[in-house]
C-alpha cells in the first residue's frame, strides 16, 4: 500500500514546481530517490514502474504531457529510468539492513541513482535524434543539453533527499509487523 | 499546481463506438504492431495510406478531431526541428539556396523531411487514439492478462495490477491533499518564494505532512483490505472478464494485412 501511495506522491511531486532559471525544478525525481530508499529495491522499482505506467495510460501524472505519445518524445528515457534508479538505490541502501548510513553515504547512493536516470535519458535522446533526424549528436552537445542543465537542480534535490530521508522514514506510522507484510508495503 | 477534474479518467473520451468496445488487449497489441510499421516504413505514399487509415479509425471511434490532434501540440517544436533538419540534408534537385550560409533545400530533402515529420505525427496520433478510447482501468485489466505468463518467472502480476488500481484511485486524492497542505501552510505564513535556499527550505513544510498523510492512508487501506479478507498470493476472481469477440479477430486481421504494403516497400 505504501508503494501505491508513493506512486501518488511522485505524481504530486511532478506538479510542485520551483521556478528557478533556467530549468524549473520539480519534486518528481525527489520522490523517485526516496521511494527506492524507503521501500527497498523490489517495491521501490515496482512502484516507479506503476508510476510510469499510469502516465503512459494518460493520467496526468507527468510534469509535462501524459499519454502513450510521451514514448515518442525525446525525454522519455529519463522517465523510463525511474524504476531502475529506485531499484538501484534500494539495493544499495536497504539491502539486508534497515539503517540508512551517514549523510554522505546517502548522498553518494542518490547520486548514483541520478546518474542512472541521466544515462538512460541520454541514450534515449541519442536514439530519438538518430531516428527522427538521422543526425547523431556529439557527446558534448548531448551532455550539455541532456544533463548539465538539470545538474544544479538535481544536486539540490539529492541534498534535500539525503538530509530528509531518516526523518521521513521515521514518519512511517505502519506497525512493525504490517510493515513487513506484502500488503503493508 | 494544476488540478484537473475527473483525473481518474485520464485522457479517456467515453463514447459508444466499435473501437471503444474492442477488447483492450486487442487495442494494445494492435498499437504495438502499428508502431513497428510506423518506424520501419520509409515510403511517402505508404505514410499517406497510413494517415488515411488513422483518419478512418478516428471517424470509426467517434472521436472529435480536435481532441485527437491536440495531442500534437506539445511536440510541435519537434516537428519544426525535424522538418528543418531533414530538408537541408539530402541530395536531389536544388529548389533554392539560403543566401548567406549557402545551405540548399532539395526535392530529396523535402521528401525526407515529410517522411520523418509524418512518421512522428502518426506515432503520436496512434498512441493518442489508444488512450482516448481505452479507460485506465481497461488498460490495467489488459496488462494484467497479457503479463500473466510472467507469473511463472516470479513476476508479481497480481500485485502489479492491484497497485495500478489503487494508484489510479488515489492520485487525485493525494494531488488534492498536496494542494490543501500548500494552502494551509500559506495561511500559517509559509512563503514559497525567495532565493534558492529559502525556496528549497519552504518545501519541507509541504513534504513532511504529505508523507504523514500518505503513510496514514496506506495503513488504513491495508487494514481495511485485510479485514475484508484480501490476501496477497491468493487467486482472485474479477468482476469483469475479458473475452475476445468477433470484432477483435476482424481488427487483428486488418492490422496484420497492413504489413503487406510495409514489407513490399521496406
Amino acid at each position: 500500500m505504501v508503494g501505491a501511495l508513493f506512486v501518488c506522491l511522485t505524481a504530486a511531486g511532478a506538479h510542485v514546481r520551483i521556478p528557478i532559471l533556467p530549468v524549473p525544478i520539480t519534486l518528481q525525481t525527489f520522490f523517485v530517490l526516496i521511494s527506492g530508499a524507503i521501500l527497498g529495491p523490489y517495491y521501490g522499482g515496482f512502484s516507479m514502474a506503476v508510476y510510469v505506467g499510469l502516465g503512459l495510460m494518460g493520467l496526468p501524472v507527468f510534469a509535462g504531457a501524459s499519454g502513450l505519445a510521451v514514448i515518442t518524445g525525446p525525454t522519455f528515457g529519463y522517465l523510463a529510468a525511474f524504476p531502475f534508479a529506485a531499484f538501484w538505490i534500494g539495493l544499495r541502501l536497504r539491502w539486508k539492513s534497515s539503517d540508512f548510513g551517514s549523510f554522505w553515504k546517502r548522498f553518494q547512493v542518490f547520486w548514483e541513482g541520478t546518474l542512472i536516470i541521466y544515462l538512460c535519458g541520454l541514450v534515449y535522446l541519442y536514439a530519438i535524434r538518430n531516428l527522427y533526424w538521422s543526425d547523431p549528436p556529439g557527446v558534448s552537445t548531448l551532455i550539455l543539453a541532456g544533463m548539465a542543465v538539470f545538474l544544479p537542480g538535481d544536486l539540490v534535490k539529492i541534498g534535500l533527499a539525503s538530509w530528509l530521508l531518516p526523518r521521513l522514514a521515521s514518519l512511517n506510522v505502519l506497525s512493525a509487523e504490517r510493515r513487513e507484510t506484502d500488503l503493508g508495503r | 499546481m494544476r488540478f484537473t477534474r475527473d483525473i481518474t479518467l485520464g485522457q479517456y473520451y467515453p463514447a459508444q463506438s466499435v473501437i471503444h468496445s474492442l477488447d483492450p488487449r486487442t487495442k494494445l497489441i494492435s498499437l504495438m504492431i502499428l508502431m513497428v510499421y510506423m518506424v520501419s516504413a520509409v515510403d511517402l505514399w505508404l505514410y499517406a495510406g497510413f494517415s488515411i487509415v488513422l483518419i478512418l479509425t478516428v471517424v470509426l471511434a467517434r472521436l472529435p478531431f480536435g481532441l485527437v490532434f491536440r495531442n500534437i501540440r506539445p511536440f510541435l517544436w519537434l516537428f519544426f526541428l525535424t522538418f528543418g533538419f531533414n530538408a537541408f540534408q539530402s541530395s536531389g534537385k536544388i529548389l533554392f539556396q539560403v543566401p548567406v550560409v549557402g545551405w540548399s533545400v532539395t526535392t530529396g530533402g523535402i521528401e525526407r523531411a515529410l517522411v520523418f515529420t509524418i512518421r512522428i505525427a502518426l506515432l503520436i496520433l496512434w498512441a493518442a487514439v489508444f488512450t482516448l478510447t481505452t479507460s485506465p482501468m481497461d488498460i490495467t485489466d489488459a496488462l494484467a492478462r497479457l503479463l500473466k505468463p510472467l507469473k511463472k518467472l516470479k513476476f508479481p502480476v497480481q500485485e502489479f495490477s492491484l497497485m495500478m488500481t489503487i494508484a489510479i484511485r488515489f492520485v487525485p486524492l493525494l494531488l488534492e491533499e498536496a494542494e490543501r497542505i500548500q494552502k494551509a501552510q500559506m495561511a500559517r505564513g509559509a512563503r514559497f518564494e525567495g532565493n534558492l535556499v529559502q525556496r528549497v527550505k519552504s518545501l519541507i513544510p509541504l513534504i513532511v505532512p504529505l508523507f504523514v498523510s500518505a503513510f496514514r492512508k496506506a495503513d488504513e487501506l491495508a487494514l481495511a483490505m485485510e479485514a475484508r479478507g484480501y490476501r496477497i498470493g491468493k487467486e482472485r476472481t474479477s468482476f469483469r472478464v475479458l473475452r475476445f469477440q468477433q470484432a477483435d479477430y476482424v481488427a487483428f486481421v486488418l492490422v496484420l494485412l497492413m504489413a503487406v504494403p510495409v514489407l513490399k516497400w521496406v
